[in-house]
């Protein structure tokens, strides 16, 4: 193909890429983001799938079959943890207005400069290469395509710098818009996005060529590989070479840089609109891996059957195989899906270096040294937006010089890796730092010097000292000589990959340091603050926090400190806006509240990084320093407040109860005094009648001396009568109260049941003779000793039969039954009288009751029995009910627990 | 936002990942021979691949139901 075509090709797809990203734009401004959803966000997180995935999978399938899976595998799983770990890490960066992966770790660690540095310098060192990577498989892809037309092109020699530069023409305009880095890049991830879906539908495209075109489809390939003596042996996991722990190393790995690497934090958090997002993300993520590795075995596997074993780089397969066989326009999509996975990457990686390039190395300079101060009439928006072009402009240099000098002698597949195990040092401190609240700034920061030391010296200098860079003795004699420092048997480990054993070692000492120092450190009160913020972030994001600011800070100050970084007319907005969402007073006092403090400072630190944003705003306030204990107590008062309001809570609770219940009481009570003005009522109201009677006779006596003999006795019986009624009712009055107060005192003694039963009943046979009524007495054969007050008990059964005999018809019978319960004495008083009506059966035992239904002429009895009987029964612990059928009759129970006394023989 | 429960359940899936594509389990189909068009540990680390994806899109995606 002509090498006219290729470059035409690729610059016109450079530009396609700048019309997505314009077009995404341009809707933006009308409000129409076609970012704002789960698809997008999954695609996105594809660049994870970088020109190594693209041409580098097929390389390593056929070295070791399976292996090359588990970088894809790893990132699956960790995709499946994404919601409660990704999503922490999004909700905390949206709080506090991160920007990058250094920034992270820096606020978290008490916004320090040193650890933003440490991280940055980790990112180019471990990352710029794999950029270089990238600017490499663009230049070999390019070799390759354009093979069949051989002769030196002077355009195609300068081709990965025009390239190169283009790209960073792109980033520049899309990635460095806005001064705050916080801000979305609609126009780069739309365009990230889109690459996202070329270079899959361009591998699928070859793997469906080389599968179904050039073989008969997955069995037909795999049956001749079977069959290949160098092939089959890659249909197993060799166990001989120690592949499971380079597996699990890998899969770990990936694991982490799926998470870590600077891009994949630049999309996945910075970039993320949403948190919801991460839902489709979960699955759609891990398909879009599954997806683009289906078709690398065959294509590695259909390679080798054609090619033979060593004619050809196994990495170019994808584009070679169409090639080969006449596809020119085929290969050339092959080759635009390689180069749009290549740029997809260098892009993002590039910004979000870039953007810690410039915030946590460039912007400290500045700052430090007060250049700002001396820029002070300049809008800093300016410089910082040149600081950050530069850093990018540096980056891609940078990586195009590596490329050139050093990455020759590399193969793609281990530099990738080598970036995979730079960015795992992030591990500890970013999961501890979101989970662990001990863990302190000087842990964090030795862990991470001495895993990436470690990293360095296992990984990079065996490296360099095989391209020749520095003497390969190293290798051969460890360092200085000494064999346990060999780079690739450090303390004497061996049988491991390098990966593997890099892994170990810098995983290993980066974690012992990272917990032995964070347990004995002493962390001071901004680091105090900013790991319980990270750590309970869900609990502060709901609320505007008040932050441990204290000072004296002045709102001129703070609005031109902000118009300085963001212009007048934004930070006149944001200021005001804030200021009336959380109804503080802008323009009425002068010094401004803690809250607004706190939020400029985040406002900035989107800007240039929250370690220098703290350092800014420093500048202008007068700030108290505060102690641990200042801190601590600020953060406890919200922590106390919620627990103050809960004992409030409760404490009123309970108030409404105790109010409930003395009204209750109440109400009782007025019940009570109702009964007792009625009770007296009824209780005099008896004690006339009978007085009546007995003062009227008693003056009809003593007026008519001449009275009749007859008649007189007549008069004096009846006054008789009517005063033993008065004294009776007194004696029952007198016995009820003595009752309900308690007076009373039960006389137990142990006694037969029986007796008193058969003793009651013939005392009141005569009266019962007289309405020619038989009393039938129906009790267990052997005596029943019952341990009571033998009196009182009498009382309730003469009562009892008493009133029975009355409401009795005549010539009746009345059954008295005595029932042995075990723990319980039962007796019943059976009448087959009229009965009861059912609606005054809850009424029966109140006190006067049967006097207030009298209609019928005199009352029958005081009223006070029944209310009697309940008392004594009650006292005995025992209770008493009535059932009955009106028309046929009435029966009286009464249970009294059997305490103490024995059943005895008779 | 999600149901803490499809949380979990998903997490589950992730360790059972973890589990079965890592030594010892991966040694089940460790071994030569077909398994139908593709050679017994292809189809296995993919097969195991695809499912929990599967079964997790549909975790996630299914209107979860309201416990009464």
């Amino acid at each position: 193909m002509s090498n006219l075509v290729v470059i035409l090709s690729a610059f016109a797809y450079l530009l396609l890429l700048f019309g997505v990203a314009y077009f995404a734009e341009f809707l933006a401004k009308k409000g129409k983001s076609i970012i704002n959803n789960g698809y997008v966000y999954a695609l996105s997180m594809a660049v994870f799938c970088t020109a190594w995935t693209y041409y580098g999978s097929v390389g390593k399938a056929t070295d070791d079959g399976v292996m090359f899976l588990s970088i894809y595998i790893g990132p699956t799983i960790m995709a499946f943890f994404m919601i409660p770990v990704l999503g922490k890490i999004i909700r905390i960066t949206k709080y506090q207005r991160i920007n990058s992966i250094a920034d992270f770790i820096s606020t978290r660690y008490g916004k320090n400069f040193t650890i933003g540095i440490v991280v940055t310098i980790i990112c180019i060192i471990g990352v710029i290469p794999y950029i270089s990577l990238q600017l490499k498989a663009i230049t070999s892809s390019f070799e390759i395509i354009v093979n069949k037309n051989p002769g030196g092109n002077i355009f195609l020699e300068n081709s990965t710098l025009i390239i190169t530069l283009i790209l960073a023409l792109f980033i520049i305009l899309f990635g460095t818009r806005s001064v705050d880095a916080t801000e979305k890049h609609e126009g780069l991830v739309a365009a990230i996005a889109f690459e996202t879906i070329i270079k899959l539908v361009a591998f699928i495209c070859a793997g469906i060529f080389v599968t179904y075109g050039i073989f008969n489809g997955f069995e037909d390939i795999f049956t001749r590989a079977a069959k290949h003596e160098n092939l089959n042996k890659l249909f197993e996991i060799d166990a001989e070479k120690s592949s499971y722990s380079s597996w699990f190393t890998m899969m770990f790995i990936s694991m982490m840089a799926v998470i870590f690497l600077p891009r994949q934090f630049q999309v996945s958090v910075v970039e993320n609109i949403k948190e919801a997002h991460l839902k489709k993300a979960t699955w759609l993520f891990p398909l879009y891996l599954f997806l683009i590795n289906i078709f690398v075995l065959p294509i590695a596997f259909g390679g080798i059957l054609i090619f033979g074993n060593n004619s050809l780089d196994a990495d170019t397969f994808v584009l070679a195989l169409p090639l080969h066989f006449g596809q020119d326009l085929l290969g050339l999509f092959i080759f635009i899906g390689g180069f749009s996975a290549a740029t997809s990457m260098i892009i993002l990686e590039t910004i979000a270096i870039s953007t810690m390039l410039s915030n946590n190395i460039i912007m400290p300079v500045f700052i430090r040294n007060n250049l700002f101060k001396k820029t002070i009439d300049q809008s800093f928006s300016k410089v910082i937006l040149y600081v950050r072009r530069i850093s990018i402009v540096l980056i891609l240099v940078f990586a195009f010089l590596y490329e050139k000098n050093v990455a020759q002698h590399f193969s793609l597949v281990s530099l990738g890796l080598i970036s995979f195990a730079a960015v795992t040092q992030f591990a500890p401190s970013i999961l501890g730092g979101i989970y662990w609240k001990g863990a302190t700034k000087n842990g964090a920061l030795v862990g991470l010097i001495a895993g990436f030391t470690i990293w360095f010296y296992t990984l990079v200098v065996p490296s360099l000292a095989n391209s020749g860079v520095i003497n390969f003795s190293i290798i051969e004699n460890g360092l200085f000589g000494f064999s346990w420092l060999k780079p690739n048997a450090l303390f004497g480990l061996e049988g491991f990959d390098s990966i593997t054993h890099s892994v170990i070692w810098s995983m290993f000492f980066n974690i012992f340091f990272y917990i032995v120092i964070s347990v004995n450190d002493k962390p001071n009160a901004q680091e105090l603050y900013q790991a319980e913020i990270f750590v309970n972030i869900y609990k502060h994001a709901k609320k505007d926090n008040q932050g441990v600011w204290k000072g004296v800070a002045f709102i001129p100050d703070l609005n031109a400190l902000l118009e300085n970084f963001l212009g007048a007319k934004r930070s006149k907005n944001l200021l005001q806006s804030y200021a009336q969402r959380n109804k503080i007073p802008i323009d009425a006092v002068k010094e401004a509240d803690p809250r607004l403090v706190d939020f400029s400072e985040k406002i900035l630190a989107g800007v240039i990084g929250s370690a220098s944003a703290r350092i800014m705003v420093r500048s202008i306030t007068k700030e108290e320093e505060i102690s641990i204990d200042g801190v601590l107590k600020i953060l406890y008062e919200s922590q106390q407040l919620i627990q103050l309001n809960k004992e409030l809570r409760k404490k009123s609770s309970e108030l409404t109860k105790a109010t409930n219940a003395l009204t209750k009481v109440n109400e009782q009570l007025k019940m009570i005094d109702i009964s007792k003005d009625e009770f007296l009522y009824t209780v005099t109201h008896e004690l006339r009648t009978p007085l009546t009677s007995i003062r009227a006779l008693s003056e009809i006596v003593h007026d008519n001396p001449d009275m009749e003999e007859e008649q007189r006795m007549e008069f004096m019986s009846t006054i008789v009568k009517e005063t033993e009624r008065l004294s009776h009712l007194i004696t029952q009055v007198l016995n009820l109260e003595k009752y309900e107060n308690g007076k009373q005192r039960l006389n137990l003694n142990s006694f037969n049941i029986i007796d008193l039963a058969k003793e009651a009943s013939d005392s009141l046979k005569h009266l019962a003779g007289n309405k020619d009524i038989e009393i039938q007495l129906i009790y267990p054969n052997s005596s029943l000793l019952i341990h009571a007050d033998e009196d009182l008990l009498r009382q309730v059964i003469l009562n009892l039969l008493s009133n029975a005999i009355k409401f009795s018809t005549k010539s009746n019978k009345i059954v008295l039954r005595i029932v042995d319960e075990q723990d319980e004495i039962g007796i019943s008083i059976e009448d087959f009288g009229k009965g009861i009506p059912s609606a005054e059966l809850p009424f029966i035992f109140d006190k006067f009751f049967q006097a207030h239904n009298q209609t019928l002429k005199k009352p029958q009895g005081s009223g006070l029995g029944l209310a009697i009987c309940k008392k004594i029964i009650e006292m005995h612990n025992g209770k008493i009910w009535a059932e009955s059928v009106e028309g046929k009759g009435s029966v009286f129970r009464f249970l009294i627990p059997n305490f103490g006394a024995r059943k005895s023989e008779q | 936002m999600q149901n803490k429960k499809q949380i979990v359940k998903v997490g589950l899936m992730g360790f059972l990942t973890l589990l079965l594509l890592n030594f010892p389990f991966l040694l089940i189909a460790n071994k030569k021979g077909f398994f139908g068009s593709f050679p017994n540990l292809f189809f296995y680390v993919f097969g195991c691949w695809i499912s929990m994806i599967i079964i997790i899109a549909i975790t996630l995606e299914r209107p979860f139901r309201k416990n009464k």
